[in-house]
């Protein structure tokens, strides 16, 4: 019997559903048993979408000490959402991150996911619906791949950024979103002999407010959440706060949350499948 | 695999708009060669009752470019005209298009298309709406071949027709009529124009009628798949031979929704989501749409689209239906409130009262990257809608006639995202 199979087996109060994210730089997979999380695993997309989210999910099941027949309900979510052959259904992004993001903090109604390659804003409201949701449009502009060409053009380590643009006293402003252009204009800074953590900022800066556009457009509400994998750059979640001048709540393992939220609707699939 | 699933029932009635229009181009070329004077208008704002009463052969390039985009034969076009200076992100993709069909086929000295060759213009004839690029393109034209160019002016408003914007339009009129007279060299007869009038009035009855049957639970006829029809409506509304009467046309087209009706027959499978849509259609893309939403059962049953060419009522919603008796001023009251034209306050309005009557699930907008003049009202729109009515909105991004703006990736995941928010509406509802 395969996981698909089990749904009517177990008691569901205690029942074990995962979430797997597949995203464009990194795949992630979550369990949890009773919304509690199990163990998670977040792996490098290296590989097609069939194959690495089946890494994933055994390395999830490892650290659990569980195989894939423990699991009653497996959700998909991210770009290659629809090749993961052994989840049960897909859901999209927005849906999956305002989902976790609320199991986290339930009071958020905004909800901001800025991945490698991707960035959405998602609203929801005191039930936990999602209200509405808008998408950065057609390329890398604003998302972690940014970030990525940006530190590799400074010749620095993608996790440091945050902390350095911290160190910013002079910040410079970066006017071209373009991934191609702001390299451009990072390089030309760069031969001026102007000071990294200046351009750090400045570049944190830049994708903040292409975020800031996207929120106004949205009309955001309190409390706003940050996930994906640029929330755990300090540098941008503290520029945003400061351009909105309000406080934007991160999680832990701000990577994870769209496999939590998949997880999450797994649970409560395999509750409606039951019921 | 949601692929599978059966797509659009697509209406009979279109497949002969395909053969209509090689025979209206064939008819063209019998007018250019006869000597007659071939007029390329625009398509919003202008008379077309008044040229076909005159026997004027005209021609719609704005409408060509639609044809050539859903034909994926544009781009090559619009290159042409990037190449020399029409700017991607500046100059609306029919405009480009049309011009990058002239150039390619200069030598001829006629623009192929891509449904056979085109008659050059011996007059032009552009009423000017809210678009501005209209008049820079057919002074474009005028350039181009050498001919003379009649402009007309419409009004733009935020309320009620008043009696000085129809006046202002007819006086327009009686130039525009000065001009063909002198050019063409052939005499208004008003009898005739009556007669164009009272078919132009005709097909709008029968127009309206076909609309209203979206009404109904399951929707007869996928909106988009009417769209193609709007076509013919706007070129041949007017015209009295067959097989360019618009009358017939959709005295046909009426006969086979009714019939669907009452049949139950839909034009989905399993109609769970009806939505409304905002904006010209992408037209590259025109079956894709239907087809992506009906595989997810999701249908447009109605749209800004249909109503909004010269047919468009303002605030009297539905189809004008044009007097019977003739005059200047009622074809004005006909053409003045073209969408274009409509405020915002107008606009939302009129969205509001389509959302409540078509029983609409969601509102779909395409933040139209070709017109600017139709997008600036949709991020109001969308969210008067969600405000007060509690509709959910989606707005993608896309162009009508230039497929490089359209990311087909990105608007299915948006789609995608738009219908499971509409599912847990539904779902909510049903538990609650």
């Amino acid at each position: 019997m395969n996981h698909k199979e089990n749904i009517g087996v177990y008691d569901l109060t205690f029942a074990i559903s995962g979430g797997v994210d597949v995203g464009s730089l990194t795949t992630k997979a979550v369990l949890l048993k009773d919304h509690e999380v199990l163990s998670y695993s977040v792996i490098p997309s290296s590989e097609k979408s069939e194959v690495i989210s089946k890494k994933a999910i055994d390395e999830t099941l490892k650290k659990a000490d569980l195989c894939i027949n423990d699991v009653q309900y497996i959700v998909s979510t991210g770009a290659g959402r629809k090749e993961v052959p052994f989840a049960n259904e897909s859901i999209t992004t927005p849906l999956a991150v305002s989902a976790g993001a609320l199991q986290i903090f339930p009071t958020a109604r905004t909800v901001i996911d800025i991945g490698a390659e991707n960035c959405v804003v998602v609203t929801c409201d005191e039930m936990g619906q999602v209200t509405n949701f808008i998408m950065h449009d057609k390329c890398a502009a604003g998302t972690g791949s940014f970030l990525e060409t940006m530190a590799e053009s400074l010749e620095v380590g993608l996790e440091d950024m945050g902390k350095l643009s911290l160190k910013s006293r002079n910040k410079i402003n970066i006017s071209s979103m373009c991934t191609v252009f702001a390299e451009s204009e990072v390089i030309g800074y760069v031969h001026m002999g102007t000071n990294k953590v200046d351009i750090i900022s400045g570049i944190h800066d830049a994708v903040s407010f292409r975020v800031l556009g996207m929120l106004n457009r949205i009309r955001f509400k309190k409390d706003l959440v940050m996930v994906g994998g640029v929330a755990k750059n300090i540098g941008v979640v503290s520029s945003l706060r400061n351009m909105i001048g309000l406080d934007i709540l991160v999680p832990e393992n701000p990577q994870i949350v769209g496999a939590l939220g998949a997880a999450i609707f797994a649970c409560n699939s395999a509750k409606d499948v039951c019921e | 695999m949601a692929e599978e699933k059966p797509l659009v029932k697509r209406l009979k009635v279109n497949e002969e708009i395909n053969a209509a229009m090689k025979k209206y181009i064939a008819e063209g070329w019998r007018a250019k060669k006869e000597g007659e004077k071939i007029c390329w208008t625009t398509g919003g704002g202008a008379p077309r009752e008044l040229l076909h009463a005159m026997d004027i052969w005209c021609y719609l390039p704005e409408v060509q470019s639609a044809i050539t985009a859903s034909d994926q034969a544009i781009v090559q076009y619009h290159m042409l005209a990037e190449g020399e200076g029409y700017s991607m992100d500046g100059v609306c993709p029919y405009a480009r298009g049309n011009i990058g069909e002239i150039i390619s086929c200069r030598p001829q000295g006629y623009p192929l298309g891509t449904r056979g060759g085109i008659p050059t213009p011996d007059i032009l004839l552009a009423f000017k709406t809210f678009c501005a690029t209209l008049i820079y393109w057919w002074e474009a034209l005028k350039r181009r071949f050498g001919v003379p160019l009649f402009v007309g002016d419409t009004v733009f408003y935020n309320r009620p027709m008043e009696t000085r914007d129809v006046m202002y339009y007819a006086d327009s009129m009686r130039d525009c009529v000065n001009f063909l007279e002198k050019h063409t060299g052939k005499r208004l007869d008003t009898e005739r124009l009556k007669e164009a009038q009272g078919l132009s009035g005709k097909a709008g009855e029968l127009i309206n009628k076909i609309l209203e049957m979206n009404k109904n639970v399951p929707a007869p006829f996928d909106e988009l798949d009417f769209m193609g029809t709007a076509l013919a409506a706007c070129w041949w509304r007017g015209c009295r031979k067959t097989p360019w009467n618009a009358v017939e046309f959709f005295k046909k087209a009426l006969a086979e929704v009714e019939e669907r009706v009452e049949n139950q027959i839909g034009a989905i499978e399993d109609e769970r989501f009806r939505l409304v849509f905002d904006s010209n259609p992408p037209w590259y893309k025109f079956n894709w749409f239907g087809d992506y939403l009906a595989q997810r059962g999701a249908i447009y049953v109605t749209s800004s689209f249909n109503r909004w060419w010269p047919g468009y009522n303002g605030f009297r919603y539905g189809w004008c239906v044009m007097g019977r008796d003739w005059s200047f001023e009622d074809i004005g009251k006909c053409n003045i409130p073209h969408w274009i034209n409509a405020g915002i306050e107008e606009r939302i309005r009129y969205l509001s009262r389509l959302v409540k009557d078509y029983r609409v699930d969601g509102a779909i907008f395409m933040d139209n990257r070709g017109c600017r003049i139709l997008s600036y009202a949709m991020l109001d729109e969308a969210a008067y809608l969600e405000r007060e009515l509690g509709i959910p909105t989606l707005l993608y991004e896309g162009s009508m006639a230039d497929p490089r703006h359209f990311d087909e990736e990105m608007v299915k995941v948006q789609l995608d995202t738009f219908l499971e928010i509409l599912e847990k509406k539904k779902k909510n509802k049903r538990g609650s």
